[in-house]
């Protein structure tokens, strides 16, 4: 029986296939078939640029998907559907990901289901420090920047009215200026954190499954353990989880209220004597620091 | 004699480059250097180390390459970072005699790198943003189609024979092998994190290719298509970008960006050869057709390093446009 897919992911497909239709001349190539990705999303209210990355991410998934065989199915909960309904719903299919929520309790509802289900949830809407800290989940991998990576980036840079953040649309290096125009030109706006976000917690997933040849959760969550799990969020540095709370290793960019247009300050800078996860561990809770205790 | 190679490079300085492109026929080869953000190429005579040109293109440029015969150059033109104007995007050809643009060519959206087929007949262009790679019929201009390859494909090569071209993908860490004679893409690599270049062993039997974030040089062998080995250049912290094998084939030369340096490695053992201290930013990487010298485009130095292999070491630096970023030599 074939599997239904929502409104959404079949606009998506809709969406996909006129724009290689539209273009001519072009070929595919056709390769074996793999099972696919199974990731299940719960979009958010509050943050709905969110859900414009993880479109992008599936998208590019899905281009990827036809170089190496494989897919990606999504399935998303309805735009009416609260969260506490959808997501014992998407998770009783046993996606390998599933991507949600906005509070802690959201996100640490979630994060159990998720770990109760051998699935992993991948935290892009939480920055709260409790769930990397006595509320951890070993399930849960936290792709946008903690509350304290994001103060402490502030605080480096002692500039008032400052704010940091996981990406800026102003980016230019290492392919930087490429996605935001990728993401401009699909969105017509501007790439924000949220939106980043959502974009690279779907590369993660997609590109863990494909080094990993593993579909289910256990199995990526191991490879996402190893010290061979890299990944390219067009930051310039290799992104990479810490083993001591899941927390995804990156640089912020700390802009200035006064300074508009200015070039956004990446924190932590690198260094020349440290290599790129010793440079990135300076931001946020250090390993001695940490008290994530995996909780099941 | 190091110091004299400085007088020289400081004599080549003080000598202005021509203001407007003059017809000059060089007999000796001559290397041509892209500058992104001077939006120009600058010519200098390899044998000199002199400049003897600046050719204005008037957009941001990047991809440069020689035709076989030697009588074109070809320059892949683009935007600026955050403009969109289709009528930039273009790859032009250049006559090496009289230092004009004879030819545009319009090969689909943000062209950044492109080979030359052997034969001079074919041009394979990466679609940055298209994640395409178009195919041009060099004598009538034509578009021949566009074959799907990864997301924000970058570095195009042929294989030697002509029979092979392989382009990197900087998104989906995936290298595309395009059969030239059937132009169909009939496989497809995983590699390390953000692939940029990749140059074949004169025996077409190796690829290499750099990785920028993997700080990584990966050996793959062409016939099976498998990833032999993954070398780290500065513990996978050196950004490498351009990528060349010396003539003999014993030589693999990686421009690391961040390290500021040339590195060599034994190209059958892979062990580390040399880094070498080159100018800031290094991208593009050249080598003449004797091996004797390797050239760096250093981005944030405006300047080309030029690198003895007998001793590994910088023999000169010669001034350039505003970030210059390919090196082509005309024979």
């Amino acid at each position: 029986m074939p599997r239904p897919i929502s409104r959404r992911d079949f606009l998506s497909r809709a969406v996909v296939a006129a724009s290689v239709l539209a273009t001519p001349r072009v070929r595919w190539r056709t390769v074996p078939a793999r099972a696919p990705l199974r990731i299940a999303v719960i979009p958010s209210a509050r943050t709905p640029d969110r859900a414009l990355g993880i479109q992008l991410g599936v998208d590019e998934a899905r281009h990827a998907a036809t170089l190496f065989g494989g897919g990606v199915d999504v399935t998303v909960a309805a735009p009416n559907e609260s969260l506490e309904r959808a997501a014992p719903r998407l998770l009783a299919a046993r996606p390998a990901v599933v991507l949600g929520g906005d509070t802690r309790a959201e996100c640490d509802h979630l994060a159990e289901l998720a770990q109760a289900h051998a699935s992993l949830y991948f935290n892009v809407g939480c920055d709260d420090d409790g769930l990397r800290g006595a509320q951890c989940r070993r399930a849960a991998f936290h792709v946008c920047p903690s509350a304290a990576m994001l103060r402490q980036a502030v605080s480096e840079t002692r500039a008032g009215g400052a704010t940091a953040e996981a990406w800026d649309p102003a980016l230019v290096k290492f392919g930087a200026d490429t996605l935001n125009e990728r993401f401009q030109k699909q969105f017509h706006r501007p790439m924000g954190a949220p939106s980043w976000c959502g974009w690279v917690a779907i590369k993660i997933a997609w590109e863990a499954s494909l080094r990993a040849r593993a579909v289910d959760g256990p199995s990526i969550g191991a490879f996402l353990e190893t010290s061979s799990a890299q990944f390219d969020g067009h930051k310039g540095r290799a992104l990479s989880f810490r083993l001591w709370d899941h927390q995804l290793r990156q640089p912020v960019y700390v802009t200035q209220a006064r300074a508009a247009g200015a070039e956004p300050i990446e924190v932590p800078s690198s260094r020349a004597e440290e290599d790129a996860r010793t440079s990135l561990d300076r931001l946020g809770t250090a390993r001695a620091a940490s008290i994530c205790v995996w909780k099941t | 004699m190091r110091h004299i190679a400085w007088l020289a490079a400081f004599a080549a300085m003080a000598a202005p480059a021509p203001a407007h492109p003059q017809v000059h026929a060089p007999h000796a080869p001559t290397l041509w250097i892209s500058n992104e953000a001077g939006h120009s190429v600058t010519v200098v005579d390899a044998a000199s180390n002199r400049v003897l040109a600046t050719i204005p293109l008037g957009a941001r440029a990047r991809g440069i390459h020689a035709s076989p015969d030697g009588r074109r150059v070809y320059v892949a033109l683009s935007n600026d970072a955050g403009q969109r104007d289709p009528a930039k995007e273009q790859i032009v050809a250049v006559d090496v005699a009289t230092r004009h643009v004879v030819a545009h060519y319009r090969v689909g959206s943000d062209p950044e790198q492109f080979a030359v087929s052997p034969d001079g007949r074919t041009l394979y262009v990466a679609n940055e943003d298209g994640g395409t790679a178009t195919m041009l019929d060099v004598a009538t201009g034509k578009r021949l189609g566009a074959l799907v390859v990864g997301i924000e494909p970058e570095g195009v090569t042929f294989s030697p024979d002509g029979r092979w071209v392989y382009v990197t993908s900087e998104t989906s860490n995936s290298l595309s092998v395009i059969d030239a004679v059937r132009h169909k893409v009939v496989s497809n690599i995983l590699v390390d994190l953000r692939p940029r270049a990749a140059a074949f062993t004169p025996d077409g039997r190796r690829i290499f290719v750099t990785a920028e974030v993997g700080g990584s040089l990966s050996a793959i062998d062409a016939a099976t298509r498998d990833v032999l080995a993954t070398i780290p250049i500065e513990n996978n912290e050196g950004k490498p970008v351009g990528v060349v094998v010396s003539p003999d084939g014993r030589r693999v030369y990686v421009a690391a960006g961040k390290g500021n340096a040339l590195h060599v490695f034994d190209a059958r053992t892979y062990r580390s050869i040399a880094t070498i201290p080159v100018g800031q930013r290094p991208w593009g990487v050249a080598i003449s057709a004797d091996g004797r010298f390797v050239y760096t485009a250093d981005g944030l130095s405006n300047t080309v390093s030029v690198v003895s292999t007998s001793n590994n070491r910088v023999v000169q630096r010669i001034p350039t446009g505003n970030k210059p970023w390919g090196i082509a030599i005309v024979p």
